[in-house]
């Protein structure tokens, strides 16, 4: 019984360790991209506050919705969506970085 | 009766299998939502694109604390349900662990509504509502702000959304009327849950980062 | 003795079917039987279809004389927007998927149900609640921006009711959603022993490949009815040109949903008829492989063309350069499929039974509304033609020709298995020639009309143009009467038709190996598959009069 439960709070023990782990490199993530707010790069940025939330989604994505242990399908099926919204912004901002006529 | 017909549904014969649609259904639907808010995000990035400045201007006046608390809020909802999700997976005597997990996951969503309704206010006070006696003087910062009421509104449905069945699990789980270990509900709650949380991951740069270099 | 005493089974105790399984109202609203809804949304569809028919009646009428003898302009433009805006949501997209998928997939692939049942009854009642908003803006007063609700007409001048007009399709969306990911999930989780993929008859590829579409570009549609009303209702602007808003965005996202709509409507059309061919020709699908990767293919690319709708917008012309070339990339395995569709026929025997000819016309008049499909992917004759009576001939040709077709193809083929009746066949071929030559009538002026400049959405319209407006009245007129035929002779059937036999067409699929009507869980045994569909005579021979080979092993063959 005792040995039992060792066992479970041994598993209890690591589900929480990995799980916070996750969790606190999201929120150093989410303090990294506040502060790199604040300094002047122009694009950079911009760019620097888009991927580091792809960064942080990618985590939730694979850790917290475990798409880790995940069967083919479960993945397809995720990626299916950002497939097609990645074709909804390039061929839409076809149109909208060129319509000046500028490219 | 053994624990899993108790779980099982029309028309499936077994529970694996069943649960197995029913991770897969969701993640259908989850890709479907990736299309939804995908298109509201696409709409900011072509204003955005079209009026830089007026947008660094706008997104100057969203107050940073509350957005950056909230979306601490959040992760850590995240963190509890992962938790909650994962252990009603494991064969051990879970059921307290995954209550007491839903709970707090349920009270942190309704922690972000507070300060997102504080936040609410403060926006009405500067005048950063839309029309008439609108506080900038460019006209496109109203674009952001329509975006912003529009984005984040839809977003707090979904959230309520997702606080009403984790308090669903929570309250069927606690009543015993339902078994949470191994439960497909448990499961598919949690990955929706988990696609809330990530669509305000991208809210956040769009909305209270813009123009804070400048 | 019965053919299973024979085979050595045991005769099954006597059970209802399902449409016996239960008489009273609730066990028809609270059902979870996808043949039960299918049935619900037969009848819903019906209604929505006869409404749009209804409005379009009479703006045929109107049409009949150049100067506007019968409608005031506001009532004509309220009467064209309600029929796009029903026939498009309420009628087209649900269908053939939501009544013959809904009914035939989990036959077809051998299970009890779809994966979930309660969310198919959901996704009816949703339907319901858009229906019940559309018929309030009509009740209402209507709405005039068309069933496409361009802004900013749409967002700042339209003083009609396009708040619920717009709530209406949204709501209508998530029951399409809702659908789409239960028939994935059916077709993934639920398929019978020895159902592989490559096994799979076209019609369960069809939905497959419509559900796809489905939950993949309904949200944008949400998204972009949703900023509308925000920007009607709420105020919040989002394409206000004073405030720096771009309208354009609205119709990258409009169409975004609204081109793949159009695969949504014939995707599963093409389905149907690829059921139709091989049993009245007694023929194997030919290319049956090709015919798969091609539905994937035109569900795909079908994502990546909508901008030719957009080509006098504004848009960038870069960009119209690449929507004119990937428009033209989509007619490559829709020409595939005609092509196959038609050598299916070669060394067949054909019979001309009713479900067969409207088949047979579906792949005439897909075939001509995607040549003149053709014309308008590319930009100088589009910019010619764009808002003209071509454009409206194009779509209709696809979308009534081929689709509407296919349905009533659908509906001639399955009704003895979905009720147990035989209808009279004479009368439905008569049906089926009359709509075939209504439809020609009706809209084949249209795209001379077009061409010659007659713009569409204006009721009134100079002299020359007379004759090819009467014609198309005329036609619409011989339309109506093919399309009421049906529900005449359809109905008496259902009272004094011949009783159906289990497999009345001999067809192969696992749908005939039931009872007709199917009993509530679909089948008494679980199938076995062991053979891939359309096996109709011997390979490498010619069409014989052998018996089929139906996909079932547990059925006598």
């Amino acid at each position: 019984m005792s040995a039992d439960r060792g066992r479970q709070e041994g598993w209890l023990l690591r589900l929480w360790l990995r799980n916070a782990l996750v969790w606190a490199a999201l929120l150093g993530l989410l303090v990294l991209s506040m502060f790199l707010a604040y300094i002047p790069m122009g694009p950079v940025t911009v760019t620097s506050g888009v991927a580091i939330a792809v960064i942080k989604s990618s985590l939730v994505l694979v850790f917290f919705m475990e798409l880790i242990r995940s069967r083919a399908l479960i993945r397809i099926a995720a990626l299916a969506g950002l497939v097609f919204v990645g074709v909804m912004f390039a061929l839409t901002l076809a149109d909208v970085l060129t319509r000046s006529g500028k490219i | 009766m053994s624990d899993a017909t108790a779980l099982l549904r029309e028309p499936w014969q077994r529970l694996e299998r069943q649960r197995q649609a029913g991770k897969f259904g969701i993640w259908i639907f989850l890709a479907s939502e990736t299309l939804f808010f995908g298109a509201l995000l696409l709409t900011y990035a072509v204003c955005r694109i079209e009026h830089p400045d007026a947008f660094a201007a706008a997104g100057r006046e969203t107050n940073i604390w509350f957005g950056t608390i909230n979306t601490a809020i959040l992760l850590t909802s995240s963190l509890t349900m992962a938790v909650a999700s994962q252990a009603a997976a494991q064969k051990g005597r879970v059921r307290q662990l995954v209550l007491a997990c839903l709970g707090a996951t349920a009270a942190l969503g309704v922690a972000f509504m507070i300060v997102k309704g504080f936040e609410y206010k403060e926006d009405i006070e500067k005048h950063l509502v839309p029309g008439t006696g609108f506080a900038l003087s460019q006209p496109s910062a109203q674009l952001f702000y329509g975006l912003y009421w529009l984005v984040t509104g839809v977003h707090a449905i979904h959230l309520t959304i997702g606080i009403a069945l984790v308090v669903r699990l929570v309250l069927l789980g606690a009543a015993r009327r339902i078994r949470l270990r191994g439960s497909p509900e448990l499961e598919v709650t949690a990955l929706y849950w988990h696609l809330v949380d990530v669509v305000w991951i991208f809210l956040y740069p769009l909305i209270y980062l813009p123009g804070r270099a400048s | 003795m019965t053919d299973a005493a024979l085979a050595g089974e045991l005769p099954f105790p006597p059970r209802p079917d399902y449409l016996r399984a239960g008489s009273t109202l609730l066990s028809w609203l609270a059902t979870t039987d996808h043949k039960r809804i299918a049935i619900l949304y037969a009848l819903t569809i019906t209604v929505f279809f006869f409404m749009g028919g209804a409005a379009i009646t009479a703006v045929r009428v109107e049409l009949f004389v150049p100067n506007g003898w019968f409608l005031t302009s506001d009532t004509y433009n309220r009467l064209f927007s309600f029929h796009g805006i029903i026939m498009v949501w309420f009628f087209l997209v649900p269908s053939i998927p939501n009544t013959f998928g809904n009914f035939l997939l989990p036959l077809m692939i051998g299970a009890p149900d779809v994966a979930f049942p309660r969310l198919n009854l959901f996704s009816w009642y949703l339907t319901l609640v858009g229906g019940i908003f559309a018929v309030y803006t009509l009740v209402a007063g209507g709405v005039d921006t068309g069933w496409t609700f361009y802004t900013p007409f749409s967002t700042m001048f339209s003083n009609t009711h396009v708040l619920t007009a717009a709530a209406a399709v949204f709501v209508v969306g998530f029951a399409s959603i809702a659908t789409g990911v239960n028939f994935i999930a059916t077709t993934h989780m639920l398929r019978a022993p020895g159902m592989t993929w490559f096994r799979l008859p076209m019609f369960v590829w069809s939905i497959y490949a419509t559900s796809i579409v489905m939950v993949l570009s309904t949200p944008v549609l949400a998204i972009s009815l949703m900023l509308v009303i925000a920007e009607r209702w709420l105020g919040l602007p989002i394409f206000d040109p004073a405030r720096g808003g771009d309208p354009i965005l609205f119709q990258h996202l409009f169409w975004f949903y609204s081109h793949p709509a159009v695969y949504i409507m014939v995707l599963p059309a093409m389905g149907v008829v690829s059921e139709i061919i091989p049993c009245f020709a007694r023929r194997r699908l030919f290319g049956y492989d090709f015919m798969v990767y091609a539905i994937i293919a035109i569900a795909g690319i079908g994502f990546f063309v909508w901008g030719h709708h957009m080509f006098v917008s504004g848009q960038s012309p870069y960009a119209s350069l690449i929507f004119s070339f990937l428009s033209f990339v989509i007619a490559v395995p829709s020409a595939i499929k005609v092509f196959n569709w038609t050598a299916s026929l070669y060394r067949g025997q054909i019979s001309f039974n009713s479900p067969m000819i409207y088949a047979l016309g579906f792949v005439g008049l897909f075939t001509t509304g995607g040549l003149s499909g053709l014309f308008l992917a590319s930009i100088p004759v589009d910019v010619h033609v764009t808002d003209t009576y071509f454009v409206v001939a194009h779509f209709h040709y696809i979308m009534v020709g081929g689709s509407v077709s296919a349905f009533f193809g659908a509906l001639h083929f399955w009704w003895p298995k979905i009720t147990g009746k035989m209808y009279p066949e004479s009368w439905a071929q008569f049906a089926a020639i009359t709509m075939y030559f209504g439809f020609n009538m009706t809209f084949l002026p249209q795209f001379v009309a077009g061409y010659l400049g007659m713009p569409r959405r204006y009721h009134t319209y100079p002299a020359e143009f007379q004759v090819y407006n009467v014609m198309s009245s005329a036609g619409a007129a011989v339309l109506a009467a093919a399309y009421l035929l049906p529900l005449v002779y359809l109905m008496w059937s259902l009272f004094h038709g011949a009783r159906a036999s289990n497999n009345p067409w001999g067809a192969t699929g696992l749908e005939w190996t039931t009872t007709s009507p199917p009993p509530p869980h679909n089948f008494d045994l679980q199938p076995l598959v062991d053979r891939a569909p359309y096996q109709y005579h011997a390979e490498g021979e010619s069409a014989g009069s052998d018996a089929p080979e139906v996909q079932n092993a547990r059925s006598l063959r």
